[in-house]
């Protein structure tokens, strides 16, 4: 209930108050953390510390005792300065970059970001969220330092990163200081694979050595010479016999060439995208060659993880 | 939601526990305190061999056991010692269901409160630092607890070297804005609501009431009961009795005040006015009803009152420190005419009890008749022939007067007193026994007289015809130095010489003039001595708005010098030692016209700094040499590190030579 409201509010803000939620939108790389961004406010620990800390001050000052005065403002004063240490672990932090190795729509992803951390303190607890997910992350002062945030995906496509909240409980967990990084950074997505595909289109066993693709590297027979071919191809000794102009041919078996074609299927169009990818996946696993037929590109063929990327990446950003 | 605390952290809870029990042992009920460490000790017992004790099965009998001690020891869980001391049995029986790191964070903030609550039973300069220091080991813990939360547990180390670091680095640069505040916080000149909750019932300082055996509590706290500052001359020691309660009653076994019979003035007092002195008395914190005027007092603060039988009262009790000007005269006559009823009050016994006392009155009745002071010198004689002063006595049965007349014949002032009050009534002499103090020691350094807890004493008065009340001291017919030296040199006449004497005093005054700076700063710091401050600096009655005007500004100066202190100190050490020292070293070299550039290898550096140098080229180029191996080098992931700290060593002890 109470989010929802905070949410709603949060929306409302951000339209209309562009200037106070600026450092909510998404901005370059690197984002350096200044103290016009880094917030402050008392842990739910904290807020109970202060009600103590209320009781201790009056109970003192009522009965003038002094020797528990100077304790009471000793706790407060180091309280106080406390909350300078809190905003100052995240003073000078910069995001400098932000990125993830691709995952399929459905897992985790890690996304990789490295920050800096300028000079003061080091900062031994930072942690690093988004709803749920969390990480945590130390940096020493004036150092590089990497953090690995797991996030969930669930569409195909390239992903915007998102806000991400930094925040630290350092020093006492009394206080904690956030500021929000929302880098503009997108990261790719693969679409989710079809977990009941039927089997990989292999091509017809009996059509073995008649599918071909030319040209190949393995010796295939003798054709006419068609304008265009290079000289070096030329078979003189054939050609001599024969009196005729006859071409060496080579060509690989395309038995194993599979087509993945967008229009062979009869599917709704999320699920054809799911079962070419689950396609793909199970081509590379395989190591065979494929080519990959979608509407106006045709990838292929190839092989290899290289390859198997590039396709799955086409199949990512389908419209 | 919060981590698990593993042991090492548990560790430091334990140990902040110990800390806060260490602070609270001078108020606490020895068995009571005892218990709170046993528990201390089986918490970590538990923990050390991991087993768990979350069950109600344990920590319901632990709870019970907790309480009925308290009961037993301080009496009640309510009021102001048994009220700290359940607060204290809960926050040790926390231990035994601690187990996360808000656990521990509660923890923290229990002992901070806690803290405070000893304030409550003392307010002395070494207390006021022990907790500050609990305080800062409050704040250790708060720090490792919430940074590093979730760490594996060998994270719990270099959270503690950490968290000593920022804690106490904090806290003390915490201390100018604390300063500040205390200095210019509104104080309120009466308190909101009532004394500390049971402020009369406390058991330090004499009260109104006397039991033989009672006082001795007494006689090993030695705490400055109050402390005197003399105008002109001072009273010679054998007069400087400090006049307490004057008790009438007696119903056998104890001897009580009794307001029956006191007229609220002095009815007839006449005084030698060459013996008049006059004095302020810096009282401590009684929670009693009464001063303790030079005997006898003319003069008393405002609030004060004087009965007839010579007690000044407050009408309050005196909860904090209090200081007042009085005039004595320590030779006087009080009521020579005697006062309606008095006489009769005084000569009052309990209808039976101690027969062969009563019998031994009345055979010095019929062998000296009217004669007082034959009846008074027969029995100080008694006592001079025949008793023993001392500390230590042994127990009375219930007829106490003759079992300690017939019997034990060994005791202290207040045997002597009782008895020799009893036997005067008896013979039909008028006699009242006052307590207070009798003494006092010289403080050389501060020019002031303190006056001890053990310099208790009790004494008799005797209503003799035309010359009034009478002061008798049997105490002295027994050991005349008690009266001159104080108690504890009458009991042990050598051992207690360097104590009350030799260095041992030196280093007490010394303390003790401490403790009054102490006291006149801080203790007794209050509205009126705060806008004394303020005059003084020129802030003249400006009232409220100026002061919070003067804390702002104030405060926000101290805040921002203590956070530039501790911020400042916070770029990190560089912890690695070896670069350290080979930093030094550059330095060094620096000096010597060589200094690294800012892209230089510490290889080609080296060749440089040798050839600049050729006195001390062998010795530069090995150390380069094998700084380099330690640092870049296979050794640089030795785990030993004994070779890079012999080298680091050696990096520091370099010097070059030109």
């Amino acid at each position: 209930m109470w989010s929802r409201w905070r949410d709603a509010l949060l929306r409302f803000a951000e339209t209309r108050l562009p200037a106070l939620t600026r450092y909510r939108q998404a901005e370059p790389l690197p984002i350096r953390l200044h103290a016009r961004r880094v917030y402050i406010l008392p842990t739910r620990f904290g807020l109970a510390f202060a009600v103590l800390l209320l009781a201790m001050l009056i109970g003192a000052l009522n009965f003038n005792n002094n020797p528990a005065l100077l304790l009471t403002l000793l706790v407060i004063a180091t309280t106080m300065i406390g909350f300078h240490h809190c905003v100052g672990q995240l003073n000078r932090i910069e995001l400098r970059s932000v990125g993830a190795d691709p995952v399929h729509a459905g897992q985790p992803l890690r996304l990789k970001l490295s920050f800096h951390a300028g000079a003061g303190a080091d900062r031994p607890h930072l942690v690093l969220d988004q709803d749920r997910h969390r990480t945590q992350l130390s940096l020493a002062a004036e150092a590089d330092g990497e953090a690995e945030i797991v996030l969930p995906t669930q569409r195909r496509g390239r992903m915007p990163v998102g806000r991400l909240r930094l925040w630290t409980p350092y020093p006492f967990g009394i206080t904690w200081a956030w500021s929000v990084l929302h880098p503009d950074v997108q990261v790719l997505v693969y679409p989710r694979p079809d977990a009941e595909a039927p089997a990989l289109p292999l091509g017809d066993p009996r059509e073995q050595g008649q599918r071909l693709r030319f040209p190949g590297d393995d010796w295939h027979g003798l054709r006419e010479h068609r304008t265009g071919d290079p000289p070096k191809h030329v078979a003189w000794k054939p050609s001599a016999r024969q009196e005729r102009l006859l071409v060496k041919e080579f060509a690989d078996p395309q038995s194993h060439a599979v087509t993945l074609d967008w229009q062979a299927l009869q599917l709704e169009r999320e699920a054809r995208i799911s079962r070419l990818t689950r396609w793909v996946i199970e081509a590379r696993d395989r190591q065979l060659t494929f080519r990959l037929r979608l509407p106006g590109i045709e990838l292929g063929p190839g092989s290899g993880a290289g390859f198997a990327a590039a396709c799955l990446r086409e199949l990512a950003l389908l419209p | 939601m919060s981590a698990p605390l593993d042991r090492g952290r548990y560790a430091l809870v334990l140990a902040l526990d110990a800390l806060l029990l260490g602070g609270h042992l001078h108020w606490m009920p020895t068995p009571y305190a005892a218990w709170l460490g046993f528990l201390l000790l089986l918490a970590a017992w538990l923990s050390r061999h991991q087993v768990r004790a979350s069950g109600a099965l344990v920590r319901l009998p632990l709870l019970f056991l907790t309480f009925g001690l308290l009961v037993y020891a301080a009496g009640s869980p309510i009021g102001r010692e048994g009220g700290s001391a359940l607060l204290g049995g809960l926050i040790f029986l926390k231990l035994f269901e601690t187990a996360t790191a808000r656990d521990a964070r509660i923890t923290a903030a229990a002992a901070l409160f806690f803290s405070m609550i000893g304030f409550l039973f003392g307010q002395g300069l070494l207390l006021t630092v022990y907790f500050c220091m609990v305080a800062i080991a409050a704040f250790v813990l708060l720090h490792v607890v919430s940074v590093g939360e979730g760490d594996p547990a060998a994270a719990w180390r270099d959270g503690l070297r950490r968290g000593l670091r920022v804690g106490a680095r904090v806290t003390v640069a915490a201390l100018p804005l604390t300063i500040a505040v205390f200095i210019l916080f509104p104080r309120l000149s009466s308190p909101l609501w009532g004394a500390p909750w049971d402020a009369t019932q406390g058991k330090t300082g004499i009260s109104d009431r006397m039991r033989p055996g009672q006082l001795s509590a007494l006689w090993n706290d030695d705490s400055p009961a109050f402390r005197v500052t003399f105008a002109g001359a001072v009273p010679p020691p054998a007069s400087r009795y400090w006049r307490g309660p004057v008790l009438w009653s007696f119903d056998g076994g104890e001897w009580s005040r009794s307001d029956l019979y006191r007229g609220s003035r002095v009815a007839d007092l006449r005084y030698q006015p060459d013996s008049v002195v006059e004095y302020e008395v810096l009282m401590e914190p009684s929670e009693r009803n009464w001063w303790f005027p030079l005997d006898f007092a003319l003069q008393i603060p405002e609030g004060a009152r004087l009965a007839s039988d010579g007690q000044v009262t407050t009408f309050r009790p005196i909860i904090g420190p209090r200081k007042a000007t009085f005039r004595s005269a320590w030779r006087y006559q009080l009521d020579i005419r005697p006062v309606m009823g008095q006489r009769w009050a005084a000569m009052r016994l309990p209808e039976a009890g101690n027969p062969r006392s009563r019998q031994l009155a009345a055979e010095w009745r019929s062998a000296h008749g009217g004669d007082a002071d034959a009846i008074i010198n027969a029995a100080l004689q008694l006592f001079h022939r025949d008793f023993a002063y001392t500390l230590d006595p042994p127990p009375l049965s219930s007829d106490t007067v003759d079992d300690f007349l017939f019997n034990t014949k060994a005791g202290y002032c207040e045997y002597f007193a009782s008895s020799f009050a009893f036997l005067m009534r008896a013979a039909g002499i008028p006699a009242r026994i006052v307590t207070g103090y009798q003494g006092g020691s010289y403080n050389a350094s501060g020019g002031y007289w303190i006056v001890r807890n053990s310099d208790a004493h009790a004494w008799t008065e005797v209503w003799l015809e035309g010359r009034g009340w009478v002061r008798v001291d049997p105490t002295a017919a027994v050991a005349p130095e008690r009266i001159n030296r104080g108690s504890l040199s009458a009991a042990l006449p050598e051992a207690a010489t360097w104590y009350s004497e030799g260095w041992g005093a030196e280093w007490r005054n010394r303390f003790d003039l401490i403790s009054r700076y102490w006291r006149q700063a801080v203790i007794e710091f209050d509205a009126v001595r705060q806008r004394n401050l303020l005059q003084q600096v020129g802030l003249e009655d400006l009232g409220w708005r100026a002061l919070g005007g003067a804390l702002v500004v104030f405060g926000g100066i101290g805040l921002l010098l203590g956070v530039w202190l501790s911020l400042r100190g916070m770029v990190p050490a560089q912890r690695d030692a070896l670069l350290v020292a080979y930093r030094r070293f550059g330095d060094r070299l620096a000096r010597c016209g060589v200094a690294r550039a800012e892209a230089e290898g510490p290889i080609a550096y080296g060749e440089r700094a040798a050839q600049s140098l050729p006195e001390c080229a062998p010795a530069i180029l090995e150390l380069t040499r094998r700084f380099a191996e330690q640092r870049y080098g296979e050794s640089a992931n030795d785990p030993d590190r004994s070779h890079r700290q012999r080298l680091a060593r050696e990096l520091r002890a370099f010097r070059a030579r030109r």
